[in-house]
């Protein structure tokens, strides 16, 4: 093969790899942008939930996989929005059991590093009742009760699956907590699926 | 010839060749090198994936994670191609732009695989550091280009995935392209001062190897002029070296010319010193002749006379005769003149036998190394031999040491020497005297040791030499003789004899209207390579 020739098809292989790259990166980033499906929470609070143990506190409750990777970055927002309002918001993170899985098998790091976050309240839920109660279906599902025990808020705190950093969930959280409004009180969550099809683990 | 044009025109492209060789020396080596990290990125991308996001979960089920997938596909993706370039065409423009945009996109993934970890994002300026090693700013430039185009789309189509917003500024992806460009203009800085140094380093190398090919070629040149010069001395060397042969010869030849001339000369004078005793010496025996008959006839008287005064008859006729006979004969005179005759016949045999061995001591035939021999005796025979030059014109004196020591020699070649400063002296004599043969000048010849030599003067009363020429008696064919009197060979072979054969001194002392006196001292002991007591005199 002459030079020229040579030349040629490495630039034409170039061009390939190219549009190649920019597929798969397309896939990806379509991947970890792909929002679960949200379903319609309880307007207030339920009954039977436990209120906060303030009632000038906003309730935040954040129900997660302990599994899931990508939750991890959920936690990681967690913090910085606890950091932000803490005196103004009690958290709960209701994490998912199976309910036939042994004991301890959601306490992951993820579960430690939820725990470990002033405010916050790690707490188990087996079998996923209190996540079917509430209708949170993926993991890194958050609601935000108003002190009176209205739903301000639903959605993620991540701008995409697994990737932490400034988000739009995190700013209308701390804007309804601290001002009581905000141009939304929606956004997508993304994140592994909490319960299998039938609703049950 | 090459002008100085020419010599910058090369210089400048052997600048360009250097450069070139060494870039592309650089961009051979960064390639491997980040073929390797290339390879160890995808290694550990994977491995992060099954550490950090392993699966994905639905409830209490789960499955490997998308993560892990791309981490393998995608990463294959990323760092397959620009590993091949890199280990097939190393060195190449589009190796190293496939290699920047392959390590720009593996921070893009390496970012996603984290789970958006922050800290990874230093992943991106690492790579622009490690690609400031190609020293090509326009690698840098295709890097943050891809950067940049990355955040310019995904601004676009996904903001929240770079700027965490739903919507935002469509500008908002210059400020995060600007911290790379941030960088970029620290690391393009580098690379073009690096450039520069290589620039300088070529120019500098492609000036050094010109001014080496200069000085080789001038090396060469001188070494080839040098060789020539060196095949010309070594020709003049060997031409001198014939010509002293050839000299030797000569004068081994004007040697033998000058001695058979001397001899030739001598021949004259000695077959007059043999023919003079030889007359004599005939004239005795016809005088002895004529006598013996005389007295053969008053014998015959006398026998007669004694035979008949036996018988008693003496006759007075035989009485007669025997008177007769008596006064024929004149015995008185044949007794005075018969020994006179024999005694002059004797001397003349005794004075030619003299001469013959005079001759055969002064040639000493045969005798062509060192020997040891009586030095006063040589300069006995040669004063006979040449007696005949001297005695019509000068007395000859002898005043020899009887103690003298046996003196290692060349018997015939020094014998030679004092031969032809005794007929010198001779014909300075006859020249000053005019041939007046009552006027007769005189030559003295002494020896005696002085310490380990042995000196011979041979002093004269001829005319001296002048001192304009004085210097140059020596000297082959130098004379002051008138044309066919001399060859000027005998000082110079006198010379050569006595200071290269003998390693001894000859030298000369005149006074103008006095006369001149010879010095020739011979060492008492020839050791060879050594320098003489002799020689030292005369160098002193």
């Amino acid at each position: 093969m002459s030079p020229l020739h040579e030349s040629r098809l490495l630039h034409f292989l170039f061009v390939f790899w190219l549009v190649l790259l920019a597929a798969g990166f397309s896939y990806v980033v379509d991947y970890e942008f792909q929002p679960a499906e949200l379903r319609e929470p309880p307007p207030d609070l339920p009954a039977e939930y436990p209120r906060a143990a303030d009632e000038e506190l906003h309730l935040l409750l954040l129900f997660a996989h302990p599994k899931c990777p990508c939750t991890r970055a959920t936690v990681e927002e967690l913090n910085r929005l606890m950091t932000a309002c803490v005196e103004r918001v009690e958290a709960r993170v209701h994490f998912f059991r199976p309910r036939d899985a042994a004991d301890g098998w959601e306490h992951t790091d993820l579960f430690r590093a939820a725990e470990s976050i002033p405010g916050v309240t790690a707490l188990v839920d087996p079998g996923g009742e209190i996540a079917q109660r509430f209708g949170a279906s993926t993991s890194g599902e958050v609601y935000l009760y108003s002190p009176a025990g209205e739903l301000r808020f639903r959605g993620g705190i991540t701008a995409s699956r697994g990737h932490a950093g400034d988000n739009v969930g995190r700013h209308t959280i701390v804007e309804l907590v601290r001002g009581g409004v905000a141009e939304r009180d929606e956004t997508p969550v993304f994140g592994c699926r909490l319960l299998d099809d039938c609703g049950g683990a | 010839m090459r002008t100085m044009a020419d010599g910058l025109h090369a210089v400048h492209l052997r600048r360009e060749e250097l450069l070139g060789a060494h870039a592309f020396a650089i961009h051979r080596r960064t390639d491997r090198l980040f073929a390797g990290l290339l390879a160890f990125q995808w290694a550990a991308g994977i491995l992060a994936a099954l550490v950090i996001s392993p699966h994905t979960w639905i409830g209490a089920a789960s499955q490997t994670h998308l993560h892990v997938y791309a981490a393998v596909l995608l990463g294959a993706l990323i760092s397959g191609p620009p590993i091949a370039l890199a280990i097939f065409c190393p060195g190449r423009t589009l190796t190293r732009h496939s290699i920047a945009l392959g390590q720009a996109a593996t921070s893009a993934l390496l970012i996603h695989l984290s789970g958006g970890r922050i800290e990874t994002h230093f992943h991106v300026f690492g790579s622009l550091a490690f690609l400031a090693f190609y020293r090509d700013w326009r690698v840098i430039m295709t890097a943050t280009a891809v950067v940049a185009a990355d955040h310019l789309l995904r601004g676009v189509f996904w903001p929240q995935s770079v700027f965490g917003v739903l919507t935002t500024s469509h500008w908002r992806w210059a400020e995060h392209a600007g911290w790379v460009v941030f960088e970029d203009i620290f690391l393009i800085h580098s690379c073009i001062q690096a450039r520069r140094e290589m620039v300088q380093f070529a120019d500098q190398r492609a000036a050094l190897e010109f001014t080496k090919a200069g000085i080789e070629e001038e090396v060469e040149k001188r070494t080839a002029q040098l060789m020539t010069a060196n095949a010309e001395l070594e020709h003049n060397i060997a031409e001198r070296v014939r010509a002293t042969e050839e000299r030797e010869r000569l004068e081994l030849q004007l040697q033998s010319a000058q001695k058979l001339e001397a001899v030739g000369q001598l021949a004259a004078g000695i077959a007059h010193e043999i023919n003079t005793p030889t007359q004599y010496v005939g004239d005795n025996t016809r005088f002895l002749k004529e006598c013996f008959e005389e007295i053969g006839g008053l014998l015959g008287a006398y026998d007669r006379l004694a035979k008949e005064a036996a018988d008693g008859s003496v006759q007075a006729g035989t009485l007669a005769d025997v008177e007769r006979a008596v006064e024929e004969a004149d015995p008185e005179y044949l007794r005075y003149e018969i020994p006179k005759a024999i005694d002059q016949s004797l001397e003349g045999v005794g004075r030619v036998s003299s001469i013959v061995r005079a001759m055969k001591e002064f040639s000493h035939p045969g005798v062509e190394e060192m020997t040891s021999i009586d030095l006063n005796n040589a300069i006995r025979s040669t004063a006979t031999v040449c007696r005949n030059e001297w005695k019509y014109c000068a007395e000859l004196e002898l005043d020899l040491d009887a103690e003298l020591p046996q003196v290692p020699c060349l018997p015939g070649e020094v014998n030679q020497v004092f031969l032809n400063i005794i007929v010198n002296a001779a014909h300075a004599i006859a020249d000053r005297n005019g041939g007046d043969p009552d006027e007769l000048g005189r030559i003295r010849v002494s020896s005696r040791q002085d310490g380990e030599c042995v000196e011979v003067r041979i002093e004269d009363t001829g005319g001296g030499i002048p001192e304009d020429v004085r210097s140059r008696i020596f000297d082959p064919f130098f004379t002051t003789k008138g044309v066919g009197k001399g060859t000027g060979q005998g000082l110079a072979i006198a010379h050569s004899v006595i200071v290269k054969k003998h390693r001894g001194s000859i030298a000369v002392e005149c006074e103008d209207g006095v006369g001149s006196t010879f010095f020739v001292r011979l060492p008492l002991v020839q050791r060879e390579g050594d320098e003489t007591p002799c020689q030292l005199e005369e160098a002193a």
